[in-house]
């Protein structure tokens, strides 16, 4: 099951967010470079 | 005899479990003491991995509630939910409502890492811990008879 996950999550979009004082700032790789994508 | 099957679960990070997890679905329920021994709460702001249906990942740094002494970590459903349609909406509005799963958790440096540098999905479940156990709290409601106060039986 573990080996099917993987493979057929090749394509994954990974994302790396951060809640501070109820603001949710996400940060996003785009060509090496790390992108603020939005402030919720 | 019954046939006894052990129960297996796969297990998806390398690293070792860590906590006891609830998704608390009560928005009435705020839970500031812990459902299991009535001890305050703590907070512990970590990174929860979720994934969403079909091919995203989130890591997303956030406060939960914490009980040391049960090793019980709770994160509120409504929160979670909202941040991931707030999310969603403004980046893929085609995974709104879609359906997602809490993993588990990242340790910080490896969160900041991905923060700061290309992180593969193999190199993210390097550095996940799966919770130990996933745990539900229900309600139990109505009158119940407080056995102590009862006169004793003759």
């Amino acid at each position: 099951m573990r080996g099917s996950f993987l493979q057929k999550s090749e394509g994954v979009d990974i994302t790396f967010l951060d809640e501070t004082y109820g603001t949710i700032v996400a940060l996003k790789h785009e060509n090496g470079v790390n992108n603020s994508l939005c402030v919720i | 005899m019954p046939n006894r099957k052990k129960k297996t679960t796969t297990q998806l990070g390398k690293q070792p479990p860590r906590y006891r997890f609830f998704l608390n679905p009560y928005e009435d329920m705020r839970f500031t003491r812990c459902p299991q021994c009535d001890n305050k709460m703590h907070q512990r702001k970590l990174p929860l991995v979720i994934h969403v249906d079909p091919m995203q990942v989130l890591s997303l740094n956030k406060t939960c509630r914490y009980c040391p002494h049960c090793d019980l970590l709770i994160a509120h459903q409504d929160d979670v939910e909202h941040f991931l349609a707030s999310f969603f909406t403004e980046e893929k509005p085609e995974v709104v409502g879609n359906d997602y799963l809490v993993l588990g958790t990242l340790d910080r440096p490896a969160w900041k890492r991905g923060t700061q540098q290309q992180m593969t999905l193999q190199e993210m479940l390097e550095a996940l811990h799966d919770f130990k156990e996933v745990v539900t709290f229900k309600l139990t409601g109505g009158w119940v008879r407080d056995e102590r106060k009862l006169p004793a039986k003759k």
